[in-house]
């Protein structure tokens, strides 16, 4: 036996005996599914009717793309990524620069940003969708004051999007504050104290010091969130379920509506992959970036 | 001059003032429908959808939504499920990554690098679960296990296995190699290495790395939908289900949260420290 000055060296199998039952899990739970989805796509087939799948190559595609729920669904997908995402970086930026101080008062409001991120989805959006109820809800009372008039959170197609949109931002601004805050933790304090010595203002030491040595980290945060805003589910599917109409739809919704309501297991294989492509350069952006912050 | 001077300070007060309360509000926001979930399954049925709002002076407190959920057998069976479930993910995700974890932080591979045995891992993780919806259906309806635990924990298990992997890997690359060293120099073997020194050091990580996927198992809605009926249902499933015949009853779906959401932020506030390290696939230490 040889001892490297870094690592063990070792010529017996222990190693890959180690590694290989996680990797033939994942090969037979999550690689081999999606390419059986993929095939999939290629075929037509309802599952409640028990016909055998029937080959029709790319017209799942071809179909999508002149479904208009589909570019519905997508469109939402997109709009509620984009702008979720937008708010949650921001605010959880902010929250994170102004919480990064010490005291109880602190302490207890960095405990408090965590929770919304934690609590079960489907269940505190029933608790947004009491709040929103145009007749009882909370909100319209107080939108009755000024306006005199209820606002149909839910059940108006524009504002339903806003609706999810609002409560994806209080979920997830959670996840911004999170990262970024052990980010800002996690550097040394060093600069900061010189800063302090030379009598830099709180917005110059955010501005030249803190910023540019969280913008890696910001970067993966909004990436990674953008890709977890794009999969929404559970909230649309107990505030709106994807009403009115389909107006409200999300990509991960529609498909999920294709197989267990339509049960076209081939047309909801064929828009998930379609979703995926699109998705995948973001997750190759992602990849590369912790790639190249790996250690050992 | 001096009114300038002053001026400037009773800006900079201005603007301090306004952060802290814009602060205080969002504040309040994150922790309003906490409160309206809690405040709701204390009404009666009469005042579910009330906007009353402080116990004792707008509205009488009363036990009875409590009470039946309860003693509901659905209430019981789907806290009971949420709790094998996610605790039957979470140790088959360490069971299988931890080793895995420890390989690639401990050895090096001739034919692929460690690093992208690692990354390919996680570009698993990045596969859309919309992209598994049909085969996981169809696959655990051949093997006949829809609506069963083990169908709902090997799916699971899929989703947090990578984060186990990562989460662990970071642990053993923190661990001093001396221990293990030693025990080879003594006659172990790497296996003993790994199970009589390396586990038993990183047993805070293990166990932070546990709660993790137990807090993504538990709140995870999507397949419990697509996979269960009846038997394996789980809290996130009921409280879905919660437009019966007899309309919405708030107070019901109210309790069912706050039942639900207790455990998983319990759970993540103990293993906070960690929370940031882990959902960041170790890109923030």
């Amino acid at each position: 036996m040889r001892f490297s000055v870094r690592r063990i060296r070792v010529d017996n199998h222990i190693p890959m005996l180690l590694l290989a039952p996680c990797l033939g899990y994942l090969f037979f739970f999550t690689i081999f599914p999606a390419i059986y989805s993929m095939g999939l796509s290629l075929f037509s087939w309802h599952f409640i009717t028990d016909e055998a799948p029937t080959f029709v190559g790319i017209d799942n595609f071809t179909r999508a793309f002149n479904d208009l729920r589909f570019l519905v669904s997508l469109r939402n997908t997109f709009l509620i990524g984009v702008v979720a995402t937008s708010v949650e970086l921001l605010l959880g930026l902010f929250l994170a620069l102004y919480l990064n101080k010490s005291g109880l008062f602190f302490s207890i409001a960095r405990i408090i940003c965590l929770l919304p991120m934690m609590a079960t989805p489907v269940g505190i959006s029933w608790s947004w969708r009491m709040l929103f109820n145009e007749q009882y809800g909370l909100f319209n009372k107080f939108v009755g004051l000024f306006t005199g008039s209820a606002l149909p959170f839910l059940s108006d197609p524009n504002l339903a999007i806003f609706s999810i949109i609002l409560v994806d931002a209080w979920q997830w601004t959670s996840f911004m504050f999170l990262l970024t805050s052990a980010a800002i933790q996690s550097f040394p304090k060093e600069p900061l104290e010189a800063a302090d010595v030379f009598g830099a203002s709180e917005w110059q030491k955010i501005r030249y010091i803190i910023l540019p040595m969280i913008s890696p980290v910001l970067l993966v945060a909004t990436l990674l969130r953008f890709l977890e805003a794009l999969k929404i589910f559970d909230s649309v599917f107990v505030l709106t379920g994807g009403g009115p109409g389909y107006s409200s739809e999300t990509i991960t919704f529609y498909t999920y509506f294709a197989t267990m309501k339509f049960w076209s297991l081939g047309y909801a294989s064929a828009i998930a992959y379609i979703f995926y492509a699109i998705t995948f350069v973001l997750s190759l952006m992602v990849i590369v970036q912790v790639r190249g912050r790996l250690r050992g | 001059m001096k009114l300038k001077i002053l001026l400037k300070r009773a800006i900079k007060i201005m603007g301090q003032a306004l952060t802290l309360a814009f602060t205080m509000a969002v504040i309040l926001w994150f922790l309003f429908p906490f409160y309206w979930s809690f405040v709701t399954s204390f009404k009666p049925p009469s005042d579910w959808l009330t906007s009353k709002y402080i116990p004792f002076l707008d509205f009488q407190p009363s036990l009875i939504t409590w009470e039946r959920v309860l003693s509901l057998p659905e209430t019981h069976r789907a806290m009971i499920n949420n709790i094998i479930i996610s605790t039957s993910a979470a140790t088959l995700a360490l069971v299988l990554g931890a080793p895995a974890a420890y390989s690639l932080a401990r050895f090096h591979f001739k034919r692929w690098k460690n690093r992208d045995i690692a990354t390919f891992i996680l570009s698993l993780r990045m596969i859309p679960p919309a992209v598994v919806i049909v085969p996981f259906f169809i696959i655990m309806s051949n093997l006949r296990l829809l609506d069963t635990w083990l169908g709902i924990v090997l799916v699971h298990t899929t989703f947090v296995l990578p984060f186990a992997v990562w989460i662990m890997r970071e642990f053993f690359l923190d661990l001093p190699k001396e221990y293990e060293e030693a025990a080879l120099i003594d006659g172990g073997s790497q296996l003993t290495a790994f199970l009589r020194i390396a586990l038993p050091l990183t047993a805070p990580g293990l166990i932070a790395a546990w709660i993790f996927c137990q807090v993504f198992s538990w709140n995870e809605f999507l397949f419990i939908l697509v996979l269960s009926y009846n038997k394996s249902i789980t809290m996130p499933w009921i409280i879905a289900a919660g437009e019966h015949s007899r309309g919405i009853e708030w107070g019901l779906i109210s309790s069912y949260t706050i039942l639900a959401i207790m455990v998983p932020i319990t759970l993540a506030i103990l293993i906070r420290k960690y929370l940031a390290r882990g959902l960041s696939l170790g890109f923030v230490r």
